[in-house]
């Protein structure tokens, strides 16, 4: 284990949100789970256990990140930790402009704010808050004022698919550095029907790189897709381009989640469902234990990532360019969906 | 939720094909999409 080297931990440091979207994963919008609030004590030896795993790159998300009181003291105080820190923020309350220079001022890194709609009806629809979309676009105006670097964040779904061409070039009307799509996925803990089904993304996928090509704007698809459900021009085109995120560290064991309670998560969408829990016995894991729960053979941890790596559909045939390119898919859609029928094979 | 997540992975729909090699996780290709320093999304990737 000594030359393991992870690459990101993402922080879920409270699932309290100010917005109340439709899909959401992590069921933010219940009142049960908005409780859900990191302890100081839970975060700080959190981020102690990161800094001893020689993680550099954390990204704080919830939930809302920006509803945990004094966050910007937490981005202050992981700078001094040596953290490079990101935050994934619906950015509503970049709407204040005292509030986006205290996060300025801590010095954070990387900011993504999630957008759902090309205008307030689509955003708001989803959201399920009147008057967030011009919140959120204010906040975008105040974090370029103040030269936070922004990308943006947007859910695919069957709800906003036909605004998804607008959606593109309303943000490259908001110079928009990068925008980043994500495809809606099953929420592990609660059914909903808005998940879009694997052999629909692909299309609905093509329209915004095409929209994005037009315009001029960077994309980043984000949920890994079976490459064979798209057009192969269309996806030499998009992996020469950089277009679609390949990789998925739960795959990898190169990347973790620490959820609100110290459950460590194979990625966000698993909150409720861990490899296992840093404390123990009212004790904090040190990284010695942490390595041995997330690695050794027999583990959860182990099991789920050999999971993972069995091919989704017999159709994956065995090529040069799967594993290295192709993960065949977000396994999450394979727990409400048949690959064998989603998955196209060449 | 009692189940855990070895409870969840019996639902999760993948298939061992014994005829053919599991995928090797242990040689990946290190790129990532569109990745830049500021604008990281995933932080699986090697910039920032």
């Amino acid at each position: 284990m000594e030359d393991i080297k992870f690459r990101s931990a993402w922080l879920s440091i409270t699932y309290d949100c100010n917005n109340r979207c439709i899909w959401c994963y992590s069921n933010s919008s219940s009142n049960e789970t908005r409780k859900n609030t990191m302890s100081k004590e839970m975060l700080n030896s959190s981020r102690k256990l990161l800094k001893d795993l020689g993680i550099e790159k954390i990204t704080l998300i919830g939930g809302e990140p920006t509803m945990y009181k004094g966050i910007e003291e937490i981005v202050a105080t992981s700078k001094e930790m040596g953290f490079n820190v990101g935050m994934v923020s619906n950015g509503r309350k970049f709407s204040s402009k005292k509030f986006t220079k205290k996060i300025k001022e801590s010095s954070l890194d990387r900011l993504t704010i999630s957008i759902e709609g090309s205008n307030r009806e689509m955003h708001d629809k989803i959201t399920q808050v009147p008057g967030s979309f011009e919140q959120s676009i204010r906040g975008i105006d105040n974090c370029h004022e103040l030269g936070i670097p922004i990308a943006t964040e947007s859910t695919v779904s069957y709800i906003n698919q036909e605004d998804l061409p607008s959606l593109v070039r309303f943000l490259k009307s908001k110079s928009i550095g990068m925008a980043s799509f994500n495809v809606c996925g099953p929420c592990l803990t609660k059914e909903h029907n808005f998940t879009v089904q694997p052999k629909d993304a692909s299309d609905l996928l093509a329209k915004i790189y095409k929209t994005s090509k037009e315009v001029g704007l960077k994309i980043t698809i984000v949920t890994p897709q079976p490459l064979c459900n798209f057009d192969q021009e269309l996806i030499e085109d998009i992996l020469k381009n950089k277009a679609m995120n390949t990789r998925c560290y739960s795959f990898y064991g190169r990347g973790f989640v620490v959820d609100f309670n110290g459950d460590i998560l194979p990625c966000v969408h698993y909150s409720g469902f861990p490899f296992f829990n840093i404390k123990r016995n009212g004790d904090y894991i040190s990284k010695d234990e942490f390595l041995e729960e997330f690695f050794s053979e027999g583990k959860t941890a182990d099991k789920f990532r050999k999971k993972l790596w069995n091919y989704p559909s017999t159709k994956c045939a065995k090529d040069q360019d799967y594993g290295a390119k192709c993960l065949g898919g977000c396994p999450l859609f394979w727990f409400k969906f048949d690959p064998e029928e989603q998955i196209k094979g060449k | 939720m009692e189940e855990g997540l070895d409870g969840l992975m019996e639902k999760l729909k993948t298939t061992e094909i014994s005829s053919i090699e599991k995928r090797n996780f242990s040689d990946y290709d290190l790129q990532s999409a569109n990745c830049e320093d500021g604008y990281c999304i995933t932080g699986d990737c090697t910039c920032g």
